[in-house]
């Protein structure tokens, strides 16, 4: 696999962090996987800010598996501005949440997101749908390039 | 007036003047011949005195002559003088009559030449001592006497005539009057029937009126809404009803002639005139669905109704309002209303309960199911039998809670989802249902029998949601059957259309059908049929919200039968039975 291919990981649950992680390791995804704890600290890597100041923005996450009920901001104003802007309008982002409403579903789809996946409580099943996730955004889909044009 | 009575009118005014006229005539007529009658009678004394004054001088010269008597000579002159005037009288009196004036003059020569012959006669007894009368003389005194007669005969006659005149018009005049008084009576008698008649119709329809009025003043008393009226111009009060004065606390006598803002406070009171004024300039009624209004009892709310009364010529002269106290129907809403934002309240806490059961019960239950998982995979050789068969239980119990989490989530989306009511074909979506149903096991045999042409007004995913569940039920308690039978059909209950789902499964034991619907209730262990017990309630929470009902007949290993109507008018002329 195609390991240069960084995932962002936005989760501010330790227990879904970490099996998320192993979901993704005995899927053998051996991609860098980097977690951010809240929605600031999630566009602070994309936009290269805060902590993550200096980071080469030129380099994206391959996938963006964004969780809605975070700390801070939310992950749909996350996907928000992350389709405000030129650079990340078409940077894939899949919802990854424990729920299950008809609403949430609709609000991300609305907001620009490339995929709904609610997390199902056995892990077996769990495990199974992050396994598809991975192969899907990592292997078989094609990325939109960034724009040469600089900010 | 009307045009008979003015032709009676005029027809009395003409027989009042004919009479009149008639009657004038001959009082005129007669009092004309009167004059005739009375000149007559001057005449013949005229001529009496024309007759008596020759005499006199006749005598006076004769007496001489005669006998020598010369004493009365010395009045000759007089005499002829009287005479002279006499006769001058008559001639006026008889200027009239040509034939009478005519024998006057002639009388007149003869009396000239009688008293010439005599004055001759008295000449000759002076000279001659001796005076002599002659023939001729005498004849001059038998023809003046003729003339006289004649002349008075004449006069008489003409007396007779007048007086015949006098009395025929006297007899007229009467005739004219009793015609008059029998007339009069007659036109007053008539006058009089015609007026006590007519006063009569009146008095008839004055009661009538009267009693008109008077029903419909007890109808305007009597109606329960406040019923008033205001004159145009000052838009003062002129009348209102009993329902009125209970409602403004006001007795009517202090009510009337006095306008709004004598009564309520300024704002009010300009808020009702400027609705009187518009309903009075556009001539049309207004429609004041709410308005406030100051009352001895407190304010009250009002719905009115204002409209404008006309007159003949089109111009706006009374304001007529109907008032119907709305204040307890108000309280009644205002109450619904802070209900309904309560509940819908209640329904937004729990939206919101829902959505954080959904998202963080979940969360852990993953965290207790992966790492139990994870414990097996990563030790699970260490471990003995027991101790993995632990794990797995704990990974199970997890996982069926969360079953049970969304179960009951499905439940509260049917109870918070839109009701949408369209024509559903019911026949169409339990076939769809049982397809899928086949595909889940297509080991095994089942009998499925549903009717065709069952239509309903409902909600088509509430109402998929409902045959899923009881058809699902159905499939569940049927799976120990060899060969299950299955069926979906109509039926009646109470006059209204039923749907049912019948099998022939397991079944039921009647003594607990009450607890059937509840959640989480349960009638089989879950080692014979797995189940969450949300479904039935489920089920029953569609069709409460469709406003229907449901219930349930079975007997344990003889099936069960679910029943649910959904309780529309509509849905049951939906039954095609053409098809």
């Amino acid at each position: 696999m195609a390991s240069n291919k960084v995932i962002l990981l936005v989760e501010d649950n330790y227990d879904d962090e970490v099996l998320t992680l192993r979901a993704l390791k005995k899927s053998h995804i051996a991609n860098e996987v980097v977690v951010a704890h809240d929605g600031v600290e999630a566009l602070d890597y994309i936009f290269g800010t805060g902590v993550h100041a200096g980071r080469d923005v030129t380099i994206q996450p391959q996938v963006v598996l964004l969780d809605l009920n975070l700390p801070r901001i939310g992950g749909l104003e996350v996907l928000k501005r992350l389709r405000a802007v030129e650079r990340t309008r078409f940077l894939p982002v899949v919802v990854l949440t424990s729920s299950k409403e008809d609403e949430d579903m609709m609000k991300s789809y609305a907001n620009g997101a490339n995929a709904y996946v609610s997390k199902p409580v056995e892990f077996d099943a769990f495990s199974e749908a992050v396994k598809t996730l991975g192969l899907f955004w990592l292997l078989l889909n094609e990325i939109a390039p960034p724009p040469r044009r600089p900010l | 007036m009307k045009q008979g009575e003015l032709v009676w009118l005029w027809m009395a005014l003409v027989i009042l003047g004919a009479v009149t006229v008639l009657a004038y005539r001959s009082i005129d007529s007669a009092a004309d011949t009167l004059g005739w009658v009375e000149h007559t009678g001057k005449v013949l004394q005229q001529i009496s005195e024309v007759t008596a004054a020759y005499s006199r001088a006749v005598t006076a010269r004769r007496a001489y002559v005669v006998a020598g008597d010369d004493s009365q000579l010395a009045d000759v002159r007089d005499l002829d003088e009287r005479l002279g005037r006499a006769i001058g009288a008559e001639r006026a009196s008889l200027a009239d009559n040509p034939s009478q004036l005519r024998s006057l003059e002639a009388m007149s020569r003869l009396l000239e030449e009688r008293l010439s012959s005599l004055d001759a006669s008295v000449a000759q007894r002076r000279r001659e001592g001796v005076g002599v009368e002659t023939a001729e003389g005498f004849a001059l005194t038998a023809q003046i006497r003729t003339i006289r007669e004649k002349m008075e005969g004449e006069e008489n006659r003409l007396l007779a005539e007048r007086d015949a005149l006098t009395r025929r018009d006297m007899a007229r005049t009467k005739f004219a009057e009793i015609i008059g008084t029998l007339a009069s009576f007659a036109i007053l008698l008539f006058a009089f029937n015609r007026l006590r008649r007519e006063i009569a119709r009146r008095q008839q329809t004055e009661q009538a009126l009267v009693a008109s009025q008077s029903f419909l003043d007890s109808i305007v008393e009597n109606i329960p809404n406040m019923i008033f009226v205001k004159e145009a111009g000052e838009l003062r009060f002129e009348r209102i009803n009993r329902a009125g004065e209970q409602l403004l606390g006001v007795k009517r006598a202090d009510l009337v002639r006095k306008n709004d803002f004598d009564l309520f406070p300024r704002e009010q009171a300009e808020f009702f005139q400027e609705r009187d004024r518009e309903t009075l300039n556009n001539k049309i009624p207004v429609d004041i669905a709410e308005e406030p209004i100051k009352t001895a009892r407190g304010e009250r709310w009002l719905h009115t109704k204002k409209v404008p009364v006309l007159d003949a010529e089109g111009v706006p002269k009374y304001l007529l309002g109907i008032s119907e106290d709305i204040t307890e129907q108000r309280q009644a809403a205002e109450a619904l209303k802070s209900a309904k934002d309560a509940a819908e309240a209640a329904n937004h806490e729990l939206e919101a309960f829902s959505y954080s059961v959904a998202h963080d019960l979940r969360a852990p239950l993953r965290g207790i199911n992966g790492y139990s998982v994870a414990l097996v995979e990563d030790i699970g050789d260490k471990l003995d039998g027991e101790a993995k068969d632990y794990l797995q239980r704990i990974g199970a119990g997890a996982t069926r809670m969360g079953q049970l989490i969304d179960a009951l989530l499905g439940l509260s989306r049917v109870s918070r989802a839109d009701l949408v009511r369209e024509p559903v074909n019911v026949t169409e979506m339990a076939s769809s249902v049982v397809a899928q149903l086949r595909m889940s096991d297509v080991a095994r045999v089942v009998d499925f029998v549903v009717a065709d042409g069952l239509r309903a007004q409902g909600d088509p995913l509430l109402l998929r949601a409902l045959l899923e569940n009881l058809l699902g039920n159905a499939w569940k308690f049927t799976s120990k059957l060899e060969r299950a039978r299955i069926e979906v059909g109509r039926t009646e209950y109470e006059g209204a259309l039923a749907y049912f789902v019948r099998d022939n499964g397991a079944g039921f034991d009647m003594e607990y059908a009450g607890k059937l619907f509840a959640p989480f209730q349960r009638l089989h262990k879950p080692t014979e049929f797995s189940g969450t017990g949300i479904g039935l309630a489920t089920v029953q929470r569609i069709v409460w919200r469709h406003g229907g009902k449901v219930w349930a007949e079975g007997h344990v290993g003889r099936g069960a039968t679910f029943h649910f109507t959904v309780d529309d008018a509509r849905s049951a002329q939906g039954v095609d039975h053409g098809q």
